[in-house]
C-alpha cells in the first residue's frame, strides 16, 4: 500500500467514524525546559545548559470523532538557554539567553481512555518565530574587570528568526462540565532548523529542544 | 507508557537525521601549533583562524565564504606545481595574499605567512590598510617620511629656530621605551596678549611607563616624563586668565597604551566620561559577540573642568594618528569645549590584547617561526557612544587642515589660530 492509498484510507475512517465535530477554544499556560543542541567543534570552553521559562496561550481544537481532534494552538514559548564560559583566568562569565518565541504547532490529537477523564497523544509540526530576546549575565571589559549586563538582545543576519520542528508528547483532558474541560499537555518541540544560519562553507548548526508543560480550559462552542 | 517512550524515542532518533550535522570548525588556542604541509592547508587555516576570530564581521562586508572558494583552488594549484618539481615564488605568494586578504578592514592586521618551500627572504606580509590610504584623496606620504616631517618641525620649534611663534618654554626628548622610541615635544606658546598654550606632541603613547620616572631622576624615562608633567601641570595650574587653551598633538602618533587616557583625558573632565564602548568574539560564529562594554574615563583626583571654563582643548589629528592616537582625539571631541584640527584618521581603532585568543577567540594568533604564520589583529571591536564602528574609517576633525594644502606647520597655526579667537 503506497503513502496516498494510506492517506485516503486514513481521512475515509476519520470522516465515516464522525459522530458530532466539535469547536474548542481556550487557554493554556505553564512552564517550558530548553536546551540546545550544538556541536563542540571549534568552541573554546562554552557550555550550553538548559533554562526554563514560560509558556502560555491560545488552544484551538477541531474535534472530529470520538477518537480524533486537530489541535492548534497559538502561544508564547521561552525557549532560553544559559552560556556558560568556564575559563581558568576569569571566573563567573556567563550569558542568561531569555527568548520568546511565537510558536503555532498544528497536531493530530488523538484521544483514549474514559469518558470524562481521557488520555491524548498529540503530534505534528510547528513554526516558531523568535520575537524577541533579553541577555543577562556577567561579561568582562577592557579593563579585566567584571560587568554585569542586562540588555535587549540585537539581532543580526546570522539569526535564523524563523524555525520549523516536530512536535509530539502525551496530554490528559477532565470534563469539568459539558463545555469545558481541563486539558494538561506535556509537549516535545524538536527544531528541525537551526537558529543561527548555517555558512556554505563552515557548517556550525545550533537547535532547539524544548519541553513543555502547560495547564489549559477549554471551552467547546 | 512504555509503548509511548518507544514510540517518542523512535521518532526523535528518526528526525534527528533531518538536523544538519557540523563541519570540522579548527580550535586556535594561543598554544595551537596546527602542522600543514602545503600551501592549501596553509591558507584554510588562515582562512578558518580569521573566520572565525575576526572581531570586524558585523561591518566588514568582504564576502568570507567568496574568498575561500576563489582562492583555495588557486592555492592548490601552487600545491600541484610543487608535486611536479616547479618552484613558487615568495613574490607570486605575496600577491596572491594581497587579493586575497588585502581588503579586509582591521587597520591594525598585518598577516605574515612563510613560504613554504623558498629559501631566503620567504616570508609574505600583508598590511591591508596600507593599500586602503593611499587611495584616499588626502593621503600625503607614506607613515615614516611624514612623521619625520613632522619631528624635525618640531624639534625646530623648541629650538625656537621658527619664527613667528613667541615660546615660554619648550622641550624635547627621545626616550627608549619596552619597545619603541618614542618623541616627546612640551612647548608653552605665548600670544600677543599674554596668554600661554601648552602644547603636548608624542608619536606613541607611553605615558603609564614613562611616568614612573617622573620622581627619579636616574630613571631613563625622567626627561620625557618631566616634560609631560610640564605639559599637564601648565594645563590645569595656569590661571583661567592666563590660559588661553590647550593643545594635544596627536599627529604620526602611532598609538600605545590605553590607560593614557588617565593623562590626557581625565585631567579635563569633572565627572565620569563614557566615549567608547568595545565587544570581543565570544564564540567562532563570525557575528558571535559578547554584549558591548563601556570604556569610562574617570575624573583624576587633581583635575581641570576646561569645559566649566570655557576654555578650549584642541586635538591635532592627522591620516597617521593610529590607534590610541585615534581614540584620545575621538575622547577630547567628546569635551564640551574639544575640537579636532587636521585630518581624518587612520581607522585602527580595535584595541589588542596578547595572548588572549584563548578567552576572546579573536586578536593576535600564530608564530612565524614555530607554525609558519603570524596574523595580527584586533581582539576588540570599538564603537562610539553614537554607534558608529570607526574601524578602517577613523574619526574625521571638527575643521579640516590637510597636510597636503596646509603642511605640518599650518595646521599648528590653524590650531593656535582657533584658540586665538575663541570666544
Amino acid at each position: 500500500m503506497n503513502k496516498t492509498k494510506l492517506l485516503i484510507l486514513l481521512i475515509f475512517i476519520v470522516l465515516t467514524t464522525s459522530v458530532k465535530a466539535q469547536f474548542g477554544i481556550g487557554l493554556k499556560g505553564g512552564l517550558d525546559f530548553n536546551s540546545v543542541t550544538r556541536s563542540n567543534s571549534g568552541r573554546i570552553d562554552e557550555t550550553y545548559h538548559a533554562k526554563n521559562g514560560a509558556d502560555y496561550g491560545l488552544i484551538l481544537s477541531y474535534q472530529i470523532n470520538e477518537w480524533f481532534a486537530l489541535r492548534a494552538n497559538v502561544e508564547m514559548l521561552s525557549r532560553s538557554h544559559t552560556m556558560k564560559r568556564n575559563l581558568n583566568a576569569v571566573k563567573g562569565l556567563y550569558t542568561d539567553y531569555n527568548n520568546q518565541y511565537l510558536t503555532v504547532p498544528v497536531m493530530a490529537d488523538f484521544t483514549f481512555g474514559g469518558t470524562k477523564v481521557r488520555g491524548h497523544f498529540l503530534m505534528g509540526g510547528y513554526v516558531s518565530y523568535w520575537m524577541m530576546a533579553n541577555v543577562s549575565g556577567n561579561t568582562i571589559d577592557l579593563y579585566n574587570k567584571i560587568r554585569p549586563f542586562d540588555e535587549k538582545m540585537e539581532f543580526n543576519e546570522s539569526h535564523n528568526r524563523f524555525v520549523a520542528g516536530l512536535v509530539a508528547g502525551p496530554g490528559l483532558s477532565v470534563d469539568l462540565s459539558d463545555n469545558i474541560s481541563l486539558e494538561l499537555d506535556a509537549l516535545l518541540y524538536y527544531d528541525l532548523m537551526s537558529y543561527m544560519k548555517v555558512s556554505k562553507v563552515s557548517s556550525d548548526p545550533r537547535y532547539n529542544n524544548t519541553a513543555s508543560l502547560t495547564l489549559g480550559v477549554i471551552y467547546k462552542l | 507508557m512504555r509503548k509511548i517512550s518507544l514510540i517518542l524515542a523512535t521518532i526523535a532518533l528518526t528526525f534527528s537525521s533531518c538536523r544538519k550535522t557540523p563541519d570540522y570548525v579548527p580550535y586556535i588556542g594561543g598554544n595551537s601549533s596546527l602542522a600543514y604541509s602545503t600551501y592549501a592547508e596553509q591558507f584554510d587555516v588562515l582562512w578558518n583562524n580569521i573566520n572565525t576570530g575576526y572581531v570586524f564581521w558585523d561591518v566588514d562586508t568582504t564576502d568570507w565564504d567568496a574568498v575561500y572558494e576563489e582562492y583555495m583552488p588557486r592555492f592548490e594549484a601552487l600545491d600541484m606545481r610543487i608535486e611536479s618539481g616547479n618552484g613558487v615564488a615568495t613574490k607570486e605568494l605575496q600577491a596572491l595574499y594581497e587579493e586575497a586578504m588585502g581588503c579586509l578592514i582591521d587597520h591594525h592586521m598585518i598577516i605574515q605567512v612563510k613560504n613554504l618551500y623558498s629559501y631566503g627572504h620567504d616570508v609574505v606580509n600583508v598590511n591591508p590598510a596600507n593599500n586602503e590610504v593611499k587611495k584616499r584623496d588626502y593621503y600625503y606620504k607614506e607613515s615614516y617620511k611624514l612623521a619625520d616631517e613632522l619631528g624635525k618641525f618640531n624639534k625646530n620649534l623648541a629650538s625656537n629656530s621658527v619664527s613667528g611663534y613667541k615660546i615660554s618654554y619648550s622641550g624635547y626628548e627621545k626616550v627608549n621605551t619596552e619597545d619603541v622610541q618614542v618623541t616627546i615635544c612640551y612647548i608653552l606658546f605665548e600670544l600677543p596678549d599674554g596668554r600661554l598654550i601648552p602644547y603636548l606632541w608624542q608619536n606613541g603613547y607611553k605615558m603609564s611607563a614613562i611616568m614612573y620616572g617622573l620622581n627619579n631622576s636616574s630613571s631613563p624615562y625622567y626627561k620625557a616624563a618631566q616634560l609631560i608633567d610640564k605639559w599637564k601641570n601648565a594645563a590645569l595650574k595656569t590661571p583661567k586668565n592666563k590660559l588661553a587653551g590647550v593643545i594635544l598633538d596627536n599627529r604620526c602618533n602611532g598609538g600605545g597604551y590605553l590607560s593614557d587616557l588617565n593623562y590626557v583625558v581625565a585631567p579635563f573632565v569633572k565627572k565620569e566620561l563614557e566615549v567608547i564602548s568595545t565587544r570581543y568574539k565570544e564564540g567562532p560564529g563570525r557575528l558571535e559577540h559578547s554584549v558591548w562594554s563601556p570604556v569610562t574615563i574617570k575624573a583624576s583626583t587633581e583635575n581641570r573642568d576646561l569645559a566649566g571654563e570655557n576654555i578650549p582643548y584642541v586635538v591635532l589629528s592627522n591620516i597617521y594618528s593610529i590607534s590610541m592616537g585615534e581614540i584620545t582625539t575621538y575622547a577630547i571631541s567628546q569635551l564640551p569645549t574639544g575640537y579636532v584640527v587636521g585630518e581624518r584618521t587612520y581607522g585602527a581603532t580595535g584595541p589588542l590584547l596578547s595572548d588572549a585568543v584563548d578567552m576572546t577567540y579573536g586578536g593576535p594568533f600564530g608564530d612565524i617561526e614555530r607554525e609558519r604564520h603570524y596574523v595580527y589583529t584586533s581582539t576588540y571591536e570599538i564603537k562610539t557612544h553614537e554607534g558608529f564602528v570607526p574601524e578602517g574609517i577613523g574619526f574625521s576633525p571638527d575643521k579640516e587642515v590637510l597636510t597636503r594644502d596646509a603642511g605640518v606647520q599650518g595646521q599648528l597655526d590653524a590650531a593656535l589660530e582657533y584658540i586665538k579667537n575663541y570666544k
